[in-house]
């Protein structure tokens, strides 16, 4: 008896997920009949099964739940939200039963008398209404129960029959569910008038034929006492069961759906999940085996074996194939209660939501999905009550009323890639950091010194909980750790983007199957290791060659990969592995991912990618992280897979695991001038772009670690004082209230560092940009994400910082320091021209071309910097105007005093319609020599 | 623990001998005895894994009984044989010098573990018979896998 309650459980558990659904869905297309007739059924079978299993509670709620449900089918009841909610909870209730029956082998206790009171309200108060024209249509069927009590009726009176000594044998070879599909058929046959009296009787003969005869009253009687005790009216019951007149079986429906349902049945059949693991693992050896076997056969190709095991191969292939199928579900059973989930939680909080589901049937190892299944849950309510804002809410910003989840999943590169998305308001970046301070779980530094995007990781942290209240819905502060934790421990990962006020994205990477995975087989110290292929991006040799090489940087290993640095562990070092005696091949590096940290693992050799079966390590080897299981190769020998999670954690990125502020934006690639720029906001709010190239390291600035010397703010790095500097160009006056990320630039043995406010990104942009005035650190700006991006010229802040000591007047050369000792690496020159575009053109050009330049917009704003105390090695002049300018010019460089002794080169334009050239410079030089200026330089150029 | 009261004597044990020392290993946990086969090693397990190996197919972990009792490490090159025993589920590989023969002790027969044993000693055995005027030392299956601290990360 067990074995049917064990059976029963089942069957319910997946009829009542389905349900809730369904009648999601119903509710929506009420005219659906397809979709109610399965939610009938589904009820129905319920309502059966538990009549037969004497299962009182649950057969009085179903019975009632089926009550309205048969209103909707007959088109007497309209479908509105009240009544589906009323439904729904029945479900609920059965649910709850079902799963008591489960844990405890009997209902569980409980009172249902207002769940049913509600249930028969709906039903009488329609039928009140409708009294007289339904008593007319179907006098019978109503007063026996309607179908569901016939059909358990004769389920029950089947089993008494079968278990009797005296009938039993009549049932030798018999499809059970046939028959009872029959009887029901006739009876309600009978019922509602559409087959004469008697009908049962003769599918009894029909089926038995002669040897029913001595035993035909015991059939009617057992159906007539399930009748009874399923409280269908006595009269009814007799009027049911009359024998016939005459024997006609005629005038059943020849075609409904429920007459095809039991041949359907034997199609699937219900296999113990034990039985199919014990498959799996059994599978998993042959693979082993045939591995093996290959082996051998590829040193002996000649062996007279070869042909079968070329078949062994194939066959052992398609079985492992199969044997995977068996265990494969479409994703939709996990997805199965999420609209009802949705449902729920949008009435509950008064919102409008629509859920948006694709892909479906995309299939997964059903281990791994039991293992998503939460996680999603609990996102779909997150996104629900957080995420989305109130129809209120979203008018006033601009949205539809109905918000919208959007929940997708597909294959991509033997990984499940499952997408939610809301476009609710998104993650509020400055309250996740406010309230993971608030919490304790950050410091106020570390809140400073976080960028949005790294902000954001904070609600995957333990103990976190965005929501400003506590709801019942959520925001109990178990989450999103959970989710992470569990997604993470099947080998999968979830990332997160979120703009404020668009919506939040979540995606989730999972594999398809935790059994058998593609692993990359190396080398390191002799010892061979497989690491998962999922998390692999690329294979780098490192040997010397196209500029790649590992490079030490106190003393931790970096390889410069494409303008990126990515850092590298050792896995002779991490392993603890001795090296061999002689020379070792040459390095190859592994890259890998984890989450949005990036990194490289040295081996020695890198094999073939094969097909592992991933063992479980031993428990008493349990607590080494490195190894996320074990597998047999072709030739016997057991190797340990590497979890590249536990990699990077031993390699010291943990906290960079939580970050993942490396989040690149592919600008379509393939564009050869495009360089990679690292984006940063200055402490003025602007953004910032750098060439990455030229950026060494990215280091944190400790504000205790500023110290001042000579009016110039400086650290100890690396053995030297390094000089940091604002983003425009200047001393920092003071600390940085919080760490700050430093970018540090290098030149030669001399290092120089640049205090941003946060790292925002990393771009690939073409670096063609708009050329600007480099005086003030600028070549030029881009775009970035549809804001405007100074692109920094580094030279400018070199020149700062190598001249910072000596009197250095801003561009507008108002105010001036003090002492003057210059210690000056480069030439400096001055341009005055009161052509912007000369101005715009040749300050870069000779910015890039390695001089310090200074631009003057004019002879007065060049004797402004002169009197400032300004110096340089020469002066560039537009001497192409005539007249006033020309004179404007000789006298201010004539008050020039200090400058007398500069070069100075004129620069004039060739101008098809301009007066000879000559005549302005003799026009200049004539001033000039009055003026007693020493040089004038004769060379041309045309700008 | 190792062993259901209810279970009738006498007990049965596999004598194993490791160094000098006869140690009997509870019938019912046996699962079979290999000779040598090729053992792969595990980078950073603890000190008494030997390593892995694959018993068709599957994964045993290999646990170094000298080492485990602390003794000097085998010679290269010297005989040794491999208790498959179960526990938890899981099979893991006994390295002992030798295997001898089933014995089937009286339960009557057995002793307390001398007082004097050393610490490390006396938490692997639940204690002791008198067999052929040797002493079998009975090994506590569960707490031969209760193994050292980590060994050292890199």
């Amino acid at each position: 008896m067990d074995d049917v309650i064990n059976e029963f459980i089942a069957e319910a558990r997946e009829g009542i997920e389905a349900v809730d659904a369904k009648l999601v869905r119903f509710e929506q297309t009420p005219d659906d009949p397809d979709l109610l007739g399965d939610i009938f059924r589904l009820i129905h079978s319920l309502k059966g099964g538990s009549g037969f299993l004497g299962l009182m509670r649950l057969q009085t709620v179903t019975h009632a739940a089926e009550n309205v449900l048969g209103l909707y089918r007959d088109g007497t009841l309209a479908v509105d939200a009240a009544s589906v909610t009323v439904i729904l909870d029945a479900v609920d209730v059965v649910r709850n039963i079902i799963e008591g029956l489960a844990d405890t082998g009997a209902e569980p206790e409980g009172d249902d008398r207002a769940l049913i009171a509600r249930l028969d309200r709906i039903h009488a108060g329609e039928a009140a209404v409708q009294t007289e024209p339904v008593a007319a249509r179907r006098p019978l069927l109503e007063r026996v129960g309607g179908e569901a009590t016939l059909d358990a009726a004769c389920e029950g009176a089947l089993a008494l029959l079968v278990a009797s000594p005296d009938t039993g044998p009549l049932f030798a070879g018999v499809d059970l569910d046939r028959v009872q599909a029959e009887w029901r058929e006739a009876l309600c046959g009978v019922a509602r008038a559409t087959a004469a009296p008697g009908a049962l009787q003769g599918v009894l003969l029909e089926t038995f034929g002669e040897a029913l005869a001595a035993h035909d009253a015991a059939f009617v009687q057992a159906v007539r006492q399930n009748l009874l005790d399923l409280e269908a009216e006595a009269e009814a019951v007799e009027t049911l069961l009359a024998a016939a007149p005459s024997e006609t079986v005629e005038g059943l429906e020849p075609s409904r759906v429920d007459r095809v349902e039991p041949a359907k049945g034997p199609q699937t059949i219900r296999v113990g999940v034990d039985t199919l693991e014990g498959l799996m693992t059994m599978v998993s050896e042959l693979v082993l085996i045939r591995n093996q076997l290959i082996q051998t056969l590829r040193d002996q190709p000649e062996t007279p074996f070869a042909g079968p095991l070329h078949r062994l191969n194939q066959v052992t292939s398609e079985l492992q194939e199969g044997v995977m199928t068996t265990r494969m579900q479409p994703i939709s059973g996990a997805w199965a209660k999420l609209p009802r989930l949705v449902r729920d939680l949008a009435s509950d909080l008064g919102k409008r939501i629509d859920l948006i589901m694709t892909g479906e049937d995309t299939e997964l190892d059903r281990q791994v999905m039991e293992l998503i299944r939460d996680p999603l849950t609990h996102m779909i309510r997150n996104a629900a009550d957080h995420g989305l804002e109130t129809p209120d809410q979203r008018r006033a910003a601009g949205k539809p009323e109905t918000g919208r989840i959007t929940l997708s999943a597909r294959h991509e590169g033997g990984a499940i890639l499952i997408e939610m998305a809301d476009d609710g308001r998104g993650l509020p970046a400055a309250r996740i950091r406010a309230k993971a301070l608030d919490v304790g779980l950050i410091t106020p530094a570390q809140a400073a010194a976080m960028s949005d995007a790294e902000a954001r990781q904070l609600i995957f942290l333990p103990g976190f909980s965005t929501a400003a209240s506590v709801t019942a819905v959520s925001g109990r502060g178990v989450g999103m750790d959970v989710v992470r934790t569990n997604i993470e421990a099947i080998g999968g990962a979830v990332e997160l983007t979120s703009v404020e006020g668009q919506g939040t994205r979540f995606t989730i990477r999972i594999p398809l199957t935790l059994s058998i995975i593609a692993g990359l087989v190396v080398e390191c110290c002799g010892e061979r290791f497989a690491m998962p292929q999922a998390s692999i991006i690329e294979l780098v040799s490192a040997n010397g060659t196209a500029g790649r090489r590992i490079e030490q940087i106190n003393g931790a290993e970096v390889l410069r990969l494409r303008d990126r640095l990515l850092p590298l562990v050792s896995l002779q070092a991490l392993l603890g592995l001795e090296p061999p005696e002689g020379p070792r091949g040459e390095a190859c590096i592994v890259v890998a991912r984890v989450g949005a940290f990036t990194f490289g693992v040295i081996v020695d050799r890198v094999f073939d990618t094969e097909e592992i079966v991933v063992k479980p390590t031993a428990s008493i080897l349990r607590h080494l992280k490195l190894y996320s299981g074990a597998t047999i190769l072709g030739d016997g020998s057991v190797i340990m897979i590497l979890d590249f999670k536990g990699m990077a954690v031993e390699a010291g990125a943990g906290a960079l695991l939580n970050g993942g502020e490396e989040a690149t934006v592919d600008a379509g690639g393939g564009d050869d001038r495009s360089e990679a720029l690292l984006v940063f906001r200055a402490a003025d709010g602007a953004l910032k772009a750098a060439p990455l190239a030229g950026v060494a390291r990215i280091e944190e600035l400790e504000p205790s670690a500023l110290e001042w010397a000579d009016g110039r703010s400086l650290i100890q790095y690396r053995g030297q004082l390094m000089p940091v500097l604002c983003a425009d160009g200047s001393s920092l006056t003071e600390a940085p209230q919080a760490k700050r990320p430093l970018l540090v630039f290098s030149r030669g043995a001399r290092s120089l560092g640049l205090m941003a406010e946060e790292i925002v990104d990393i771009i690939e942009a073409a670096a063609t940009a708009e050329l600007a005035g480099s005086s003030t650190g600028v070549t030029g700006s881009i775009v970035v994400a549809g804001r405007a991006t100074e692109l920094i010229d580094v030279d400018f802040y070199w020149r700062r910082c190598d001249g910072l000591a000596e009197p250095r007047p801003a561009t507008q050369g108002a105010e001036a320091s003090s002492v003057a000792a210059p210690v000056r690496a480069t030439k400096r020159l001055l341009v005055v021209d009161e052509s912007p575009f000369v101005r715009m053109l040749l300050g870069p050009l000779l910015a890039q071309a390695g001089y310090e330049v200074e631009v003057a917009s004019d002879p007065e704003a060049a004797l402004v910097l002169h009197d400032a105390g300004a110096a340089f090695d020469l002066i560039l002049a537009d001497t192409s105007h005539a007249g006033p300018t020309a004179r404007r010019m000789a006298v201010a460089f004539g008050r020039a005093s200090a400058w007398h002794a500069t070069p100075l080169l004129g620069l004039g334009v060739q101008s098809l319609s301009g007066p000879p050239q000559e005549a302005l410079l003799s026009d200049v030089a004539e001033v000039l020599s009055e003026t007693g200026a020493a040089t004038l330089a004769q060379d041309q150029e045309a700008a | 623990m190792t062993f259901p009261s209810t279970e009738p004597s006498p007990d049965g044990f596999v004598s194993v001998r490791v160094g000098d020392q006869m140690i009997g290993i509870p019938l019912l946990r046996v699962q079979d005895v290999i000779a040598p086969v090729r053992i792969d090693r595990v980078p950073l397990a603890p000190f008494e894994v030997a390593g892995s190996l694959n018993l068709r197919g599957r994964i045993i972990t290999a646990v170094d009984m000298r080492r485990r009792l602390g003794l000097a490490p085998r010679a290269v090159g010297q005989p040794h044989m491999s208790v498959i025993v179960e526990r938890g589920g899981e099979l893991y590989a006994l390295q002992v010098e030798d295997v001898g023969d089933v014995l089937w002790l009286d339960r009557a027969a057995r002793e307390p573990l001398p007082v004097t044993l050393a610490p490390e000693w006396r938490e692997l055995c639940d204690g002791l018979y008198r067999h052929d005027d040797a002493s079998l030392l009975i090994l506590n299956i569960e707490q031969t896998f209760t193994l050292s601290a980590p060994a050292v990360a890199a």
